[in-house]
């Protein structure tokens, strides 16, 4: 019994920590303008993401080490250092724009301006980073986060036409008014939302953390390939919300507030309420795992003492690391940068960096030295290298298509 | 010369203007549908009054970025006369916006049902502009 609830908190947790701002704003601003003719590509962002997150939590269980520590070790300190540079950037800059997505969350409860609330917001974050228990962070913001499945309910109240929906998800088509590279830049953000860096290295370490052995491989798998796509039909949900209400009015989507009408719209203040804990939850749990992230990569490259289950100073590097990243994020958006703007930054550059964060994972759990009999298999490998093409695609794709369509203009 | 061009704008051809145009105007627009749109759920117990003073408080930003950056952009000569309209209907977007953002904060409740008919307009007139803007203008005499 005690085995059951654990697998099915995983699961909901998965859920509830696969969305982020990154999958709200875009699947929001992609719903409005594409409707689900984008829909494929956060099916085959899932699958990718579940790819490299089954990979890398078995080789955190196999080895009981973080993947960066294996890295560093396997490919040397030339790749390691590639390897934490790109995912780093990224995951800081992931870091920014969750904090903000707490903050613009929050005022949409509150109406107060979202850099008063800033300061609040970060000194929260690191306070949970130092003090809250590893297990506790993850399953009351996860399973809080789970209130984004009121978008799912939200898009059945409004009753779409499901056939057409559908099947705007299977073939690859645009709306008649938008360009092929408008089409092309949004494809590669939704694919970059979907297979955020930190999201894998989160999961990895905390596998670290909570100890996993080769015995919790089976529960580790069902949290990955049950969790993360049941998280991908929220984004998916979210993304059908704003094609039902803002695509037959032609109005595109741009803030926070906006991603949450639709679900008003269908099921009034209470639906409301339950999306604005969701969006709050989702965008606390993505902050602490991405600042996490941030600590975990540093420490685990230099070889420190890292981990919430370590005592604060012994691990002392970590922690400063820790709230240094919350400085910096907290000192970024104090600069009236725009949160969206940084999310939408931080899809795009996180699909750029996909590849030095992905490539090393492959190596190394197909390296029986690490990986004993539990190294990859055929359709670990095949889907790991088909995957790998569509990464290298998407990175070499990015900043022209950013540039050329003016983000998407 | 650098120096010069660093300190004029520099003119954009008609295309490149009116593509510009078209992305403020399609913004504005946007920004006014979803006020409309917030009010009339308000109207229908729909929305909490903070979540629609926020949501209004970013229409209000959203339409004065759209006129900030069409404004600030050099028109080409023959886009001139559009280059009013364009500024002059966002101006009227941004000033009709703000008026309901201050009934909003005002909670002035029984102005949102006229409120929202007229941003609905406002909202109308912006998207024929837009569509409008696809063409080049329409050569005189």
């Amino acid at each position: 019994m005690k085995k059951v609830f654990a697998v099915a908190l995983g699961i909901l947790t998965a859920i509830g920590g696969f969305v982020d701002i990154g999958d709200l704003v875009t699947n929001a601003q992609v719903g409005a303008r594409f409707g689900l003719s984008l829909g494929w590509v956060v099916i085959v962002g899932v699958v990718g993401i579940c790819v490299f997150a089954e990979m890398s939590g078995r080789v955190a269980a196999v080895s009981q080490r973080a993947t960066f520590d294996i890295v560093r070790e396997r490919l040397g300190p030339r790749m390691g250092m590639a390897n934490l540079l790109a995912s780093m950037a990224v995951t800081l800059l992931t870091f920014v724009a969750e904090i903000g997505g707490v903050a613009l969350a929050l005022q949409l409860v509150s109406s107060v301006n979202y850099l008063l609330i800033v300061p609040f917001v970060a000194f929260t974050v690191w306070l949970i980073l130092w003090r809250a228990k590893f297990s506790v962070m993850e399953n009351v913001l996860g399973l809080f986060g789970l209130g984004l499945v009121v978008f799912a309910v939200a898009l059945w109240q409004l009753g779409p036409d499901w056939g057409d929906l559908t099947h705007r998800m299977m073939v690859v088509d645009k709306p008649g008014d938008e360009q092929w590279r408008t089409w092309a830049y949004y494809a590669v953000a939704l694919f970059g939302a979907a297979m955020t860096p930190y999201e894998v290295f989160f999961f990895s370490s905390g596998g670290v953390e909570e100890r996993w052995t080769t015995k919790d491989l089976g529960t580790m798998r069902l949290n990955v390939l049950v969790g993360f796509p049941l998280g991908g039909m929220l984004s998916l949900s979210i993304a059908g919300c704003a094609a039902v209400v803002f695509g037959p009015i032609d109005a595109s989507v741009d803030t926070l507030g906006q991603v949450g009408l639709p679900v008003a719209v269908a099921l009034g203040k209470v639906g409301l309420a339950v999306a604005l804990i969701g969006f709050v939850s989702a965008t606390m749990g993505a902050a602490c795992e991405c600042g996490l992230s941030v600590g975990y990569s540093i420490a685990q490259y230099n070889g420190w003492q890292w981990g919430k289950y370590v005592r604060t100073d012994v691990a002392a590097r970590f922690h400063v690391v820790l709230l240094l990243a919350t400085l910096a994020g907290a000192a970024v958006l104090l600069t009236k940068v725009d949160p969206i703007l940084v999310t939408e930054f931080s899809v795009v550059f996180s699909a750029v960096a996909l590849p030095l964060t992905y490539f090393p994972i492959l190596v190394v759990a197909n390296d029986p030295d690490y990986m004993g009999k539990h190294v990859n298999g055929r359709l670990a490998n095949s889907l790991g290298s088909v995957y790998l093409i569509l990464i290298g695609v998407a990175a070499l794709a990015a900043i022209p298509l950013m540039i050329v369509t003016r983000m998407g203009a | 010369m650098a120096a010069l061009s660093g300190c004029a704008p520099g003119t954009p051809d008609g295309d490149s203007w009116r593509i510009d145009a078209q992305r403020a105007v399609g913004d504005a627009s946007s920004a006014v549908l979803t006020a409309e749109l917030a009010l009339r759920q308000h109207v229908k117990g729909r929305v909490f009054d903070r979540y629609l003073q926020t949501v209004l408080v970013e229409a209000e930003q959203g339409v004065g970025k759209a006129g900030d950056a069409i404004s600030t952009r050099q028109p080409p000569r023959a886009e001139r006369e559009r280059y009013q309209t364009v500024t002059g209907q966002i101006d009227e977007a941004a000033s009709l916006v703000s008026t309901a953002r201050i009934a909003v904060v005002d909670r002035e409740t029984e102005r949102y049902d006229a409120l929202a008919d007229r941003l609905a307009k406002s909202a109308d007139s912006l998207q024929q502009l837009e569509d409008d803007l696809q063409h080049p203008p329409v050569a005189e005499g």
